[in-house]
């Protein structure tokens, strides 16, 4: 069979899936609603509980195509067996002929473009390296497993169980087509909602403004989840809406679900719980109706939703919510310093210097935050006429909340959960004035094609180039459209051919992991992967090097412990220590196995200040700031009357005092401040990080020609005792000897 | 109920990995032996083992971070695992103060004593050299030295300190 089947059958199975269990769900709660607009409700609720079915089947190991295919068939066959008539259901507001006819010709146009792009290979940055790299490995794995050198692994991933089920079929296109379907669903939710609610043109025009928005058509073709956590949030809103209007408290159940969800696919939708349960305890409060048992069925259900990931990160990285709030969730797998810089730069992506510049940018620009939402949302602004409408209000509120996340990270499509909103609002805004949604829906779609895209927007803008039938259909095979055009993918089928099942590769750089099946610890993404990369740092950067010491001499004095006390802070500096030695009449105490060592913070890697290694140093990882200590623990009484740090240059602000707990129990200090030293430099530093390296089990390095050292790893292979193994648009491969 | 109790003790477990709080000291590394293991084929100023690879007429200090002066002279020395399509490779620059004083540079450069190239700089700025070495010039294993020669180098009038290139990178790349 052609892979084009196999794809659109993978994808197809997936929404029929959801269709049949939203089906069931509404069913089961005797939820019937309007004809035709349910079935966008239903398809967003079940999603929500296949998401849960394959969370559940992936812990249990069970993820694999004949077990997901017999769920399909029996949500199909439950939903065929419980199905509801829809002539007992009332419809829809009729929508004028007029403005159906336009609607569906734009819909149609633009749903092809995004359909063909959706099932062309998939490239995207994030879609082929770590949403579907590990929904790959899933696969492969039949489930989940601990992984801790991953921090995306670590994320809520409500939609890439939906990619695993369609995986498992389709592969790549076909999960990105699942993406795709909620895509074109939201529009049609957005619809449904408008014409039920008395605004159905106005609707119509605001549900185009999202749909063709090119930020939604770029995300929503790839395998992301940007305007699936859109879509989810428009759906719970849209439920709220039927509650607040109906007062059928059964309804509230997939909203909980809806909000749970949302947490699930992409951790930036939290607030949809509290603005559920805040929408909901308003209405109850004027209502004076009792509020208990109605937030409560909310919040539990959407509990049943979220908790599965807060417990898996829990229980393996010691962070429910993992890789973001490590001050307060200590863990070894991801540095505080780590998350502060990825904060840091997601708040302002490296290159605007302004907000002031984020409109411009996000509408028009495109090339410094990832692609534009349009120029029709220069008039967002007047969006807020659609205040003096009790729906435009409502609207308004919902997308600042589910907006607000926005300010953490300025990226064009963290926009989308505020878009359906915003475009509803301006459509309602506009609604009185003759003929101009029309004008504003044409002029959208006109600035939204690709082609007209071009002339505008930044080169470098994210977002659909051209119609890549031929690709899409696989006319053009899969392997040849993808060596045209990623290099990440050569990089990724040459990791593939070169190295061995079992090893596995460090890389400095993203690479499309859904290509590979090896393990490649990308070194930014975990705690253990920079700690790899500052040790093939170290021999290249001076100032990481041993080369300063710190002496604390005091009377000869037997002591239980000693402990070397931060008491400076700054802000950017981190404390580290490349070795820390203990001495007694200018000898050293050998380390033996009665000895403890503790350090505060980052406890984990306190055996590398007592390594002798040049490369490895204990770090905080975090800024300095005083109480951050080294201790050793002698586990009898020892006498020493010297303490000497050897530590890197690149930590001005540090300054540390010596503590001892002698014979008596008591602590005290010993030495105020150390001596400064200067220390010989060291030699074979890098075969000595490289050895540190291997024995962390990394067989294989990955350097790109853009990485840092690239050119010494290449000139002075043999001092590093790598072996350049192949090389590819620029990657490099070495074997570590 | 045994079971439940065990799967329970079991999640507990798993929940309190990485909760240890004191570690024994890890296995002593060795030291890697010889200086010479840092001589490569290829250095950048910055870099420590810089100075391993400088035979004589490059500065001690480097400038910026990134590049170093050399004198008339400078003699730098490298190690190769494979001399087989070996290219010489120099990063330099020519400082538009120096130009001043010397006008065009002529540098001859020779590799282990043999002349590889001769080339004449009319204006400063910064330069990149790349030349293939000739077979049967450089010993694999051994030290092969690099000499970059000025026919004329800047006269500081303050000290007499010589001032010639503004160097960056030098080496050997296949």
């Amino acid at each position: 069979m052609p892979q084009a089947f196999y794809i659109l059958l993978g994808a197809m199975v997936t929404v029929l899936t959801c269709l049949a269990l939203g089906a069931l769900l509404f069913r089961r709660l005797a939820l019937t609603g309007h004809r035709g607009e349910m079935i966008w409700l239903e398809f967003f609720a079940g999603a929500a509980c296949l998401h849960l079915i394959v969370f559940a089947l992936a812990t249990a190991g069970l993820a694999r195509k004949g077990v997901f295919l017999a769920v399909a068939g029996l949500a199909v066959a439950g939903a065929l067996r419980w199905r509801d008539p829809l002539a007992r259901r009332p419809r829809l507001p009729a929508l004028p002929r007029l403005a159906t006819a336009l609607f569906g010709a734009v819909f149609a146009m633009f749903a092809v473009l995004y359909l063909v792009n959706a099932m062309a290979p998939e490239y995207s940055p994030d879609g082929s390296s770590y949403h579907l790299g590990l929904v790959a490995r899933y696969y492969r794995e039949h489930g989940f497993r601990r992984i801790t050198n991953n921090m995306y692994a670590n994320l809520s991933q409500g939609l890439e169980m939906l990619f695993l089920f369609a995986y498992s079929v389709g592969r790549h296109s076909a999960a990105a087509l699942v993406h795709c379907a909620f895509l074109l669903a939201a529009p049609l939710a957005m619809l449904s909602y408008a014409r039920r609610f008395g605004f159905g043109r106005a609707g119509a025009a605001g549900a185009l403004f999202f749909f063709l928005s090119p930020v939604a058509g770029r995300d929503g073709t790839a395998a992301y989840n940007d305007v699936a956590v859109a879509a989810v949030l428009f759906a719970l809103f849209y439920l709220l809406e039927i509650w607040r209007e109906e007062q059928n408290d059964r309804l509230l159940i997939p909203a909980g679900l809806l909000a749970g969800f949302a947490f699930a696919v992409k951790y930036t939708a939290f607030l949809a719980v509290p603005y559920a349960l805040g929408v909901v305890a308003w209405k109850l409060v004027r209502m004076r109706r009792p509020l208990l048992k109605p937030l409560a069925t909310l919040a539990l259900a959407a509990l049943v939703m979220a908790a599965p990931w807060l417990a898996k990160n829990a229980l393996w990285l010691g962070n429910p919510v993992s890789p973001f709030f490590n001050a307060v969730f200590p863990n070894p797998h991801v540095h505080v310093s780590f998350e502060r810089d990825y904060a840091r730069y997601m708040r302002h992506f490296g290159e605007v210097e302004s907000y002031a510049s984020v409109p411009l940018e996000t509408t028009v620009g495109g090339g410094k935050l990832g692609g534009v939402v349009g120029p029709l949302f220069l008039l967002a602004p007047l969006a807020l006429l659609a205040l003096r409408y009790p729906h435009g209000r409502r609207l308004l509120v919902a997308g600042v909340v589910f907006g607000a996340p926005y300010l953490a990270n300025i990226g064009t499509r963290f926009l989308l959960p505020l878009l359906p909103f915003l475009s509803l609002a301006l459509a309602l805004a506009v609604r009185n004035s003759r003929g101009v949604a029309v004008l504003l829906v044409a002029a959208h779609a006109l600035a939204s094609w690709p082609a007209a895209l071009a002339a505008y927007v930044s080169p470098y803008a994210w977002r659909l180039a051209d119609l890549p039938l031929e690709a899409a259909l696989r006319i053009e095979p899969e392997e040849h459209f993808l060596r045209r055009v990623s290099s990440g993918y050569l990089a990724a089928r040459l990791i593939e051919e070169q190295v061995p099942p079992s090893d596995r590769v460090l890389a400095f750089t993203q690479i499309p992991e859904a290509y590979t099946s090896r393990q490649v610890a990308v070194a930014f993404q975990s705690a253990h992967g920079e700690l790899l990369r500052d040790f093939l740092l170290t021999p290249l950067i001076p100032d990481l090097q041993p080369v300063e010491g710190l002496r604390f001499r005091f009377p000869e004095t037997p002591l239980r412990r000693l402990r070397v006390v931060q008491t400076a802070s700054g802000e950017s500096d981190q404390w580290s220590v490349t070795e820390l030695r203990v001495l007694r009449g200018g000898r050293e105490l050998a380390r033996d196995g009665r000895w403890r060592l503790r350090a505060h913070p980052n406890r984990w890697d306190v055996q590398l200040a007592f390594d002798n290694s040049p490369v490895t140093r204990w770090r905080s990882w975090r800024a300095i700031e005083p109480g951050m200590f080294l201790e050793v623990d002698f586990g009898r009484l020892e006498s020493a009357d010297e303490v000497l740090l050897e530590r890197s240059p690149d930590q001005y602000k540090a300054h540390n005092r010596l503590d001892g707990l002698d014979a008596s129990g008591r602590w005290r200090t010993l030495a105020a401040a150390g001596e400064p030293l200067t220390l010989p430099k060291k030699s074979g530093l890098r075969r000595a990080a490289v050895e540190e390296v291997k024995r962390s089990g990394i067989k294989y390095l990955l350097v790109f020609d853009e990485d840092f050292g690239a050119g010494d790893f290449l000139g002075n292979f043999g001092l590093w005792r790598i072996k350049p193994v192949s090389e590819r648009a620029g990657a490099r491969l070495y074997r570590i000897d | 109920m045994m079971r439940r109790l065990a799967i329970a003790c079991g999640l507990a477990m798993m929940g309190c990995a990485g909760r240890q709080n004191f570690y024994a000291p890890a296995e002593a590394r060795r030291p890697i032996e010889g200086a010479a293991a840092e001589l490569g084929a290829v250095v950048a100023m910055y870099e420590p083992a810089a100075d391993l690879h400088i035979a004589g007429g490059v500065d001690h200090l480097v400038q910026a971070g990134q590049w170093r002066w050399t004198g008339r002279r400078p003699t730098l020395r490298f190690r190769v695992a494979n001399a087989e399509g070996a290219r010489l490779v120099m990063d330099f620059a020519i400082a538009a103060t120096t130009f001043a004083q010397t006008g065009p540079v002529t540098v001859s450069f020779l590799v282990n004593d043999r002349l590889l190239d001769r080339v004449r700089y009319d204006a400063p700025g910064e330069e990149h050299l790349e030349k293939p070495v000739p077979p049967g010039w450089l010993r694999p294993g051994s030290d092969n030295f690099v000499v970059a020669e000025l026919d004329r180098v800047f006269v500081s009038p303050k000290d007499g300190a010589e001032l010639g290139l503004i160097l960056s990178r030098a080496g050997f790349v296949r």
